[in-house]
């Protein structure tokens, strides 16, 4: 029976610990057959599988273009989580998916980006911008603005140290409380802006993280002068089965899972509720 | 509530359109309660301590055991350093036979049901005023009442029919008047909204009844209102209650007035003002305040207490209460015990038993084991600390439950129990409703039904019982309770059971007429009042009252096991008014350390208006800290309750 | 016999054919509990079955969306995690069932193909015959005919029976349909003008019963234009007893919330479970944040979900059929449940 609620086998490859209590897992599915014709596209998410624990779901953090595996980044704050951080390399999860809909990419190119992250909204911004640096030249102007609680709070350590080492694109981090080793900015990540220079008319604007974040992120872009199409975001609502069926993530009409979770700022603005 | 069952498995609960009370609904819990029934945690194998681990053990070494030490405690201690604690969910045929086992086999006086946490001073005063120790009132009599008054008692939360009757008769212009130091949902739909300090509802009411009485607006051919005049009502004057209770005298006047005009008034009251020092009191002085305006008895009017738990009335009716035997009889009359033991065929003690805290609070002295049944005792009763200790210092524990309980985890022997769906007998509700429930699957492997349970370890203590059904063991229990005199076992069986007292089985008796007769009763005596021991001052100067919210039950041992239940209440909170957070720079959302001189939690923050200043509202929970473990334990002196509505609080930062 | 074709056979001769399939496959349908109320289950013989009543308060949906149904079970004794699949509904009959039950069915059927196919409900919906039975008399809270939901349909049936007395009329809706009867042949003759009048007769009748005061449009368009005073969703939020009755009962409703059930270490099983949005639990996130933490905000989702999201999201129809079961089953009785609720939004928009 083709049931949509039943997950697909998938082995854990590798586990970093980004932070405390945020890992990244890097899966490859068990079926020869899945890990050769598995695809997905940046924006897009998983319903993660601990058996006996729960489901929970989590957007794809890795490239789209090397689909043969895939990372969730994940931080432990329920019983899914928590019983997924006690998993090891070699351990199996089910997951459903690609599920969602997805980040414009072919639609953006041959204009500027901007990427405004908040803590643990990174990980699905990785999944845009690691295929956007594959054809960097398809891109204007390339700015990431990262804000996180402490330096230690901050997820992909070496590769933000590789993204600052790049010429070609402008990383600007921020934390809100600094430790004796940092000598970056400190504040939130909105007063990141007045250090960067942009043509609003020709810059698309992605930005995940803390709902409060994003409220004073999206702001400050439409006070830059920013076109409501431009502002692209993520919702996020408690999710179940992911297939627009439950009706838990439901906003509206429109269901988070399957008529989202990336939306424009315009068909944010039209939903009845925040 | 129907449930749906496929290949042994209980699915679904749907209501029943037919039956009289719930007529086609059910409230949250009633929808979604059977998750707990199937849940893995549920105990199915006898569990005995050995070298301090819970391990599973058969039945019959269990129950030997269990026989085993008790006869040595008893032997070495005497026959009452055993207490029983009956459970107030379970049926009324298995609480009857746990009385039968406390007081002749057991043979001992400490024996006690958990109402008296909640509503003791409730059962005492009715019982003295009209012969029972029951409502006096249905719930139908919220349809038809001139003026409704709801102290103390949160209906919406607490009991989804009595709060659904209430809202359509406000939304229908009947006045309600509600007091509570909280603002509540249907607060906005009532008529008027008293907002006394805590604690001091003895003066309040009794004003009412002084207001009625000053302008002549009681009831007409009442005898003795000289002696309720001077024997104390005087001296509460609308003034006199102001300054206590901090209630305009106008506002005292309106309620009055609303009261006098009314048809009748009916009485709806819950632990709000029966868990305090006053608690006796306080009832006595709304019993006096009904008996004023001549609702007593009449349809309409009375007092109902708005009771915790499915079967608590059956545990009192049944003989669970200290005081009380079988059809609430009073064990100290010599005539009430020859006539038992002639039926029961053994003596019982004479003495008088330890009431619920006071077994807790001999536990290891004059208590050297208890038999706990259905109860989760470490987080029910208050100062959990002292509570948690007093179990430990018991030579023996014994519990019964469906859940390893906190009570259980600390048990030298556990019994596992049957769920409400797995066993035969009979209900008693609030409203003196006796139903029979029927079992919709066999118990789960290794569980067994509280009546069988009780019945084979009677066996093993020797006892000469045979293993009876419940249909028989309600036959019998019915010969030595009167009140239950005329009911037949089919009759129960309908949906809606029977209201009793039925002399026959046709006769459908909804008020308490029949029981009164002439009799309107007389008026108590006015108290005055005791000093709460628990009062702020400057090291901790809130006030703190604890409540209910719809979401919980007493413990939360069921609740927290089904799995939509559980999502409801997943944040311990503490309410506290918005200018007292403004002054403390607190914000919602907040962790804050809630203190009293028992014990500390750590809660979150909820501003709110809804709670006056001054005061701190903290509802039943068990997450980051019990919230019994705060509350006093000193009891009321006539009722032994626990005081454990208020007591004086500090927040600190965390 | 063609789709549309409509025969009277015999009542008994019809019922007789209906036992003989009780032998063979699973017959669900009408019987009377103890008590008097009538519930649908599996009938074991005509003994059970009864033909004296309205409907059951416990809807029809759950013979196919379960209110607790295996979505798979999971062994982890193994080196691998194996997922077994739960078992197919075997085909089986549901007799007896009433219009706004049939036209709650068509609305789910809408919802649960949409986006993703949900195999589960269809296996269930595929193997089962529907006998559906018009309605000749509603009860005091049936309102189908505001809500094209009855007492009679043109479509959704195998086969509709209406109760002539001692005939059934029988309007053939499906090729499924067609076959039952074509297996079981019984006398029977193609309906006449007498046939037809006397159904046009218990027609009007019923419908005459019913008090047309919940017609659903005028709500519908306030809703969806936002002309609804918040201070009216703020009374109704307060009076909410969230017990989740509504949604449990409606036909149009399908949420559900998916658990785990472990069976000690190695095993167990995924259900789910019938949810309410009128839960606070249903929108909390692990954050602790709760974008419907008040009853008001809770309520007010559920009316523009039936009255406005659902009619856009299924091509007009609003998310009711009028069985009225809401009605019975609010704890704030009368002011709750869809009819109500469709009167006091009138009566403010006014």
């Amino acid at each position: 029976m083709e049931n949509i609620y039943l997950p697909d086998l998938a082995v854990i490859d590798r586990i970093v610990d980004e932070t405390h209590d945020i890992k990244t897992f890097t899966l490859q599915f068990a079926s020869r057959d899945l890990r050769k014709n598995f695809r997905f596209k940046s924006g897009q998410f998983v319903e993660a599988s601990i058996f006996g624990a729960g489901e929970a779901p989590f957007g794809f953090a890795s490239n789209p273009n090397h689909p043969e595996h895939f990372d969730i980044t994940v931080r432990a704050a329920g019983v899914v989580t928590r019983a997924m951080h006690a998993l090891k390399p070699g351990d199996y999860m089910g997951i459903r998916g690609p599920l969602g809909n997805h980040f414009p990419l072919e639609e953006v190119k041959g204009q500027d980006i901007l990427i405004i992250a908040g803590g643990i909204g990174l990980p699905p911004l990785k999944s845009l911008i690691d295929p956007m640096l594959d054809c960097r030249g398809d891109f204007g102007q390339f700015i990431i603005l990262y804000g996180a609680r402490t330096p230690a709070d901050r997820v992909y350590k070496p590769l933000l140290q590789e993204w600052s080492e790049r010429g070609d694109i402008t990383l600007l981090q921020t934390v809100d409380t600094p430790d004796a080793a940092w000598s970056g900015p400190v504040g939130v990540v909105t007063t990141l802006f007045e250090k960067i220079k942009l043509a609003v008319d020709r810059t698309v604007a992605f930005t995940c993280g803390p709902p409060v974040m994003i409220r004073f992120v999206i702001q400050e872009l439409l006070a830059m002068g920013f076109a409501e199409e431009r502002i692209i975001s993520t919702l996020e609502r408690y999710m179940k089965c992911g297939v627009g069926k439950c009706g838990h993530c439901a906003i509206g009409h429109k269901y988070i899972c399957v008529d989202g979770p990336v939306f424009s700022w315009r068909q944010i603005k039209r939903l009845p509720e925040r | 509530m129907l449930l749906e069952v496929e290949k042994g498995v209980v699915l679904a609960a749907a209501p029943q359109r037919d039956h009289p009370v719930s007529r086609g609904t059910l409230c949250i819990k009633g929808w979604n309660g059977h998750q707990i029934i199937h849940h893995p945690e549920r105990l199915t194998q006898p569990l005995l301590r050995i070298n301090d681990r819970l391990k599973p053990v058969s039945w019959n070494k269990a129950l030997s055991y269990a026989a085993q030490r008790i006869t040595d405690l008893q032997q070495a201690h005497g026959r009452d350093c055993v207490g029983v604690v009956g459970s107030l969910k379970t049926v009324n045929e298995a609480s009857y036979l746990l009385g039968k086992l406390a007081r002749t086999v057991l043979h001992t006086p400490h024996l006690d049901a958990p109402l008296r946490f909640d509503h003791a001073p409730s059962l005492r005063v009715l019982r003295e005023q009209s012969g029972f120790a029951n409502a006096a009132a249905a719930l139908a009599d919220i349809e038809k009442a001139g003026a409704i008054l709801v102290i103390g008692a949160d209906a919406k939360a607490q009991n989804a029919r009595a709060g659904s009757l209430l809202l359509q008769a406000a939304k229908r212009g009947v006045p309600v008047i509600q007091v509570d130091p909280r603002e509540q949902e249907h607060s906005r739909f009532f008529r008027l909204h008293l907002r006394p300090r805590p604690g001091t509802d003895l003066a309040l009411i009794n004003a009412l009844s002084h207001i009625l009485l000053a302008e002549d607006w009681q009831a007409e051919g009442l005898a003795g209102l000289a002696k309720l005049r001077d024997d104390g009502l005087e001296r509460f004057t609308p003034a006199y209650a102001e300054s206590v209770s901090g209630i305009a005298q106008d506002d005292l006047r309106s309620a009055a007035g609303l009261i006098a005009k009314a048809s009748s008034l009916l009485i709806l009251f819950g632990t709000g003002i029966t868990q305090q020092a006053n608690g006796t009191a306080n009832v006595r002085a709304l019993w006096n305040l009904a008996l004023l305006t001549g609702s007593i008895g009449r349809e309409g009017g009375g007092l109902l207490p708005l009771l915790t738990a499915n079967n608590s009335q059956g545990a009192v009716d049944t003989g669970l209460m200290s005081e009380w035997g079988p059809g609430q009889r009073d064990l100290q009359e010599t005539a009430v015990r020859r006539a038992i033991e002639a039926a029961w065929g053994a003596s019982l003690p004479a003495e008088k038993g330890l009431t619920l805290q006071e077994m807790i609070d001999h536990a290891g002295g004059r208590i050297r084991a208890l038999y706990v049944v259905g109860e989760n005792l470490a987080w029910s009763a208050p100062e959990s600390a002292k509570t948690s200790a007093a179990l430990d210092k018991l030579d023996f524990l014994l519990v019964q439950d469906l859940f390893l309980t906190e009570t259980a985890a600390r048990a030298d022997l556990v019994l596992p129990a049957a769920s409400f769906a797995e066993q035969e007998g009979s209900y008693t509700s609030l409203e003196r409703r006796l139903q029979r429930v029927r079992r919709a699957i066999a118990p789960l492997r290794g569980c067994k039904p509280d009546l069988e349970i009780i019945q084979l370890l009677a066996g093993a203590l020797a006892a000469p019982w045979p293993l009876r059904k419940a249909e028989e063991v309600f036959l019998e229990m019915q010969q030595l309770m009167p009140c239950y005199g005329g009911i037949s076992w089919q009759t129960i069986g309908h949906p809606g059971g029977v209201l009793w007292p039925a002399h026959t089985d046709d006769e459908e008796c909804t008020l308490y007429r029949k029981l009164l007769g002439d009799r309107q009763g007389a008026f108590t005596e006015v108290s005055t009042g005791l000093p709460f021991g628990d009062e702020p001052d400057a090291d901790y100067p809130f006030t703190l009252i604890t409540g209910r919210p719809l979401f919980h039950r007493r413990t939360g041992t069921l609740v927290t096991r089904s799995f939509t239940l559980d999502k409801e209440d997943p944040v311990a909170t503490i309410e506290i008014n918005t200018d007292d957070a403004r002054a403390l720079k607190l914000r919602s959302g907040w962790p804050v350390i809630v203190k009293s001189r028992r014990g500390e939690v750590r809660r979150t923050v909820v501003v709110t208006r809804a709670v006056p200043p001054g005061i701190l509202y903290l509802p039943i929970h068990h997450k980051d800290g019990l919230s019994q473990s705060l509350m006093p334990s000193m009891l009321e002196p006539e009722s032994a309750i626990p005081q454990m509505k208020l007591c004086a609080a500090k927040l600190e930062m965390v | 016999m063609q789709a549309g074709t409509r025969l009277v056979v015999n009542k008994q001769v019809f019922l007789d054919n209906l036992s003989l399939c009780m032998q063979k496959m699973t017959v669900i349908g009408p019987q009377k509990l103890r008590g008097g109320e009538v519930t649908f289950g599996p009938l074991r013989s005509l003994r059970g079955l009864t033909l004296d009543y309205v409907n059951d308060l416990d809807p029809l949906k759950r013979f196919f969306l379960p209110q607790r149904e295996v979505l798979f079970a999971y062994d982890l004794s193994g080196k691998k995690p194996r997922l077994l699949q739960p078992e197919q509904e075997k085909p089986r009959l549901l007799f007896g069932i009433r219009s706004c039950d049939v036209q709650g069915l068509a609305h789910m059927d809408g919802f649960f193909q949409g986006a993703c196919y949900d195999e589960l409900y269809w296996a269930r919906r595929r193997n089962t015959l529907i006998i559906s039975m018009a309605c000749n008399r509603p009860n005091e809270s049936c309102f189908c005919i505001c809500c094209n939901g009855g007492p009679w349909l043109e479509s959704g049936f195998d086969l509709q029976l209406t109760d002539l007395g001692e005939e059934f009329l029988i309007d053939i809706g499906s090729r499924a349909g067609r076959v039952f009867l074509e297996e079981r042949p019984m006398p029977a003759v193609t309906a006449s003008r007498r046939h037809e009048t006397r159904r046009r007769e218990l027609m009007e009748a019923c419908d005459a019963q019913m008090v047309p005061t919940a017609y659903l449009a005028k709500a519908c368009i306030q809703i969806t234009n936002n002309r609804v005073r918040e201070e009216l969703w703020e009374e109704m939020g307060s009076e909410c007893f969230s017990c989740g009755g509504c949604t449990h009962v409606c036909p149009c409703c399908t949420c559900f919330d998916v658990v785990d059930c472990p069976e000690g270490a190695k095993s167990g099983t995924r259900v789910r479970c019938w949810d309410s949005c009128q839960y606070s639990g249903f929108t909390r996130e692990a954050s602790g944040h709760n974008p419907r933490a008040r009853a008001k905000e809770r309520v007010k989702r559920r009316f523009y979900h039936k009255l406005s999201y659902a009619y856009i999201q299924q091509d007009g129809h609003p998310g009711c059929v009028g069985c009225g079961r809401c009605i019975t089953v609010c704890e704030a009785f009368g002011l709750l449940d869809i009819s109500a609720v469709v009167k006091r939004l009138r009566r403010d928009g006014q």
